[in-house]
């Protein structure tokens, strides 16, 4: 007999109607003696959502994408799954989507109700605590760093000397931030660990703090993810009845607490420092470095500031130990890395591999093509900052450095593809006007090379005094990258010089258009 | 209620000792349907911050609006939307619904664009004949 029906409740599920299958699925219950509904998590692959798992005997079976109407059929009159039905996918660990990946990070998304505790437990949450809070704060730190993990937010700076900063800073109040404004398009991973496994990235946070002594941890979440700041606010009170927040976490002598706090719509506090001062109720303005945030952050005292996916990582290092979790990936690449695919693909979602598996393998194994079956014209990696890169220049492995040997970067692992409607001129120019939209306006470089990026480009693309322009873009691109005070001035040239290399057809290589006028003319 | 009474009931529920603008500019649009001018000088005496800082935090972010509503309608104009249609569906709604759109940045569902959200409600491949159905249940409710 069937035991439970599965249906999440995650953002992009019920984008596509989970909410009403699920409401059947009710109705199907209800004839089952036996059945549960139980809302799960997501297991990530979004072509196949809405999807329901029914359970039988341990065992659980997966159908997908499942419309509402077709709910009671995946049932048969004796009460056991239909496996004749069109919809069957078979036993959901069998689905090549998911059967081809290394889950450590991802391995309880979809496999649980995300706020049950008790679950949460039986799968191995909280194990990476227990372990760190036999450790002490130095063998703890040891771990982080034997594991080579590096940050996943995008800068990929080594998580443990950022922690061993933190550890030896003077002053005895410390802080555990949570990055969660993940506002690169095309990254979607923050947002499923918090939808559908949001005690791990609070595991992560009482880790750090247990090793760098902290009480009080932040979690800056973004407004743009409304189910996400649902689930963390239960996520949070449950987890203090549990014992993993809040006074004696785990029955130590350890206190730590979380605040969940949210964004405001602002591309730029995603940068760490923008975020702190956002956090201190400020404009999001980013702050000249040095002080580091680790010697000098919340307020003024010693933060670890770090990205859902570093915190989520310490669990697993925890529980299983670094050289375990360093057993996977290339080179000075770790581990694994969540990589998210989305655009204009047949099979997206989360996909969590280790480093090294190469991006062809990702685009042909897990992407396929587009929606229409056609092939890629390119692949924007990284976020509105990273590079685009054409079919042809996919044949490189998953690793921060050999990404930046290509004039690319790994960044938050977000994939975005395009089919070949794509304009890359006008994704040229938008990267530009992205950068100027959003810039914090406090260094030139950035505030000013953007806008007249923006419009040296739209003047490329309208043909007008094409060498002149290049050159003064060039020019231009030059001083952002070198002048700017972070990462959003000096990255956005990133995709331009992308486009220019592989694509220089489509901007400016065709030469002076004799009819062009000039468009910029009368724009702000 | 007056906007001070407001302020210190909000005030009053949140933990003390920390920063509290952001929460209460959140608060103060999600409760009154908008932020306006006159709640400036309010805010800034109950944190005790001049009300240039005040006006700086509301202009900074796009979330908040001085004087108007928040569109009901954002959709995403960010790549991974822009690969399935973005720019099409945000020039068919901006012609359809006016003013009640904005254009945001991604919704963190970037597989299934183009994708909107009206109220806390993420569409996935939207279009705008879905778009004026939830617009028309939000209102009606």
């Amino acid at each position: 007999m069937i035991s439970h029906i599965y249906i999440p409740d995650e953002t992009t599920a019920c984008s596509l109607g989970a909410d009403d299958v699920a409401i059947r699925a009710q109705q199907l219950a209800a004839q089952l003696p036996e059945a549960k509904l139980v809302r799960n998590g997501s297991r990530g692959a979004f072509h196949l959502e809405p999807m329901v798992e029914l359970e039988m005997q341990g065992r659980r079976l997966a159908f997908g994408p499942v419309a509402p109407e077709e709910v009671a059929g995946l049932c048969t009159d004796q009460g056991t799954p239909n496996v004749d039905h069109p919809k069957y996918l078979g036993e959901v660990h069998q689905i090549g989507f998911l059967a081809r990946q290394t889950r450590l990070t991802f391995i309880r998304a979809g496999a649980m109700e995300p706020l049950d505790f008790a679950a949460w437990r039986a799968y191995g949450g909280g194990d990476g605590l227990q372990r760190a809070l036999k450790l002490t704060p130095q063998r703890t730190i040891s771990e982080i760093d034997a594991s080579g993990l590096r940050g996943r937010g995008g800068a990929a700076f080594p998580a443990g000397i950022k922690w061993r900063t933190v550890h030896q800073a003077q002053d005895s109040t410390r802080y555990i931030v949570c990055n969660a404004d993940e506002g690169d398009s095309g990254t979607f991973a923050d947002r499923l660990l918090m939808e559908c496994d949001p005690f791990q990235l609070l595991e992560g946070m009482a880790i750090a703090a247990v090793a760098l002594n902290a009480e009080q941890g932040y979690i800056y979440l973004r407004s743009e993810y409304p189910k996400a700041r649902q689930v963390l606010q239960q996520a949070l009170i449950i987890a203090r009845n549990n014992g993993l927040l809040g006074q004696n976490i785990f029955g130590s002598s350890h206190n730590f607490d979380i605040q969940l706090h949210v964004g405001a719509g602002s591309y730029i506090c995603g940068e760490e420092t923008a975020m702190l001062e956002s956090l201190e109720g400020k404009r999001g303005i980013v702050r000249r470095k040095p002080p580091l945030p680790a010697l000098q952050g919340l307020h003024g005292k010693p933060t670890l500031v770090h990205n859902v996916l570093s915190l989520a990582a310490a669990t697993t290092i925890l529980a299983h130990g670094a050289e375990a979790y360093a057993a996977h990936g290339v080179g000075r690449s770790r581990g694994t890395m969540p990589m998210q695919i989305g655009g204009n693909v047949r099979q997206g979602g989360l996909v969590e591999v280790p480093f090294g598996v190469s991006l062809d393998v990702l685009m042909s194994d897990f992407a396929q093509s587009t929606r229409a079956g056609t092939p890629f014209k390119a692949a924007q990696i990284g976020g509105p900052l990273g590079a685009y890169l054409p079919p042809s220049a996919w044949n490189i492995p998953l690793d921060y450095e050999a990404f930046a040997e290509a004039n690319a970067m790994l960044g938050h692992g977000g994939i975005v593809a395009f089919g070949d409607d794509i304009d890359m001129g006008e994704q040229a120019e938008f990267a530009m006007r992205f950068c100027a939209r959003e810039s914090c306006g406090k260094c030139t470089p950035c505030r000013v090379g953007s806008s007249q990026g923006a419009q040296l480009i739209q003047r490329i693309r309208a043909g007008r005094d094409v060498r002149e322009n290049r050159a003064v873009l060039d020019d231009l691109m030059e001083t952002m990258e070198l002048g700017s005070l972070c990462a959003l001035g000096w990255l956005t040239p990133m995709p331009v010089r992308s486009i220019l290399n592989w694509f220089p057809t489509e901007l400016g290589a065709g030469g002076d258009n004799p009819s062009g006028g000039d468009p910029a003319e009368g724009e702000s | 209620m007056t906007n001070e009474e407001f302020i210190a009931a909000e005030l009053a529920d949140r933990p003390a000792g920390q920063p509290q603008l952001l929460p209460l500019l959140h608060a103060l649009q999600h409760g009154y349907g908008r932020l306006t001018a006159d709640m400036i000088p309010a805010i800034a005496q109950a944190l005790n911050i001049s009300t240039a800082e005040v006006y700086g935090v509301i202009t900074f972010y796009d979330d908040f609006h001085l004087d108007r509503s928040p569109p009901a309608i954002k959709i995403c104009a960010a790549e991974g939307c822009q690969a399935s249609g973005a720019r099409d569906l945000l020039e068919r709604a901006r012609g359809q619904f006016e003013d009640a759109v904005e254009e945001v940045f991604c919704l963190g569902n970037c597989a299934l664009g183009p994708c909107a959200m009206v109220g806390e409600t993420v569409v996935a491949q939207a279009d705008t004949t879905r778009l004026a159905d939830l617009l028309e249940k939000q209102t009606d409710s």
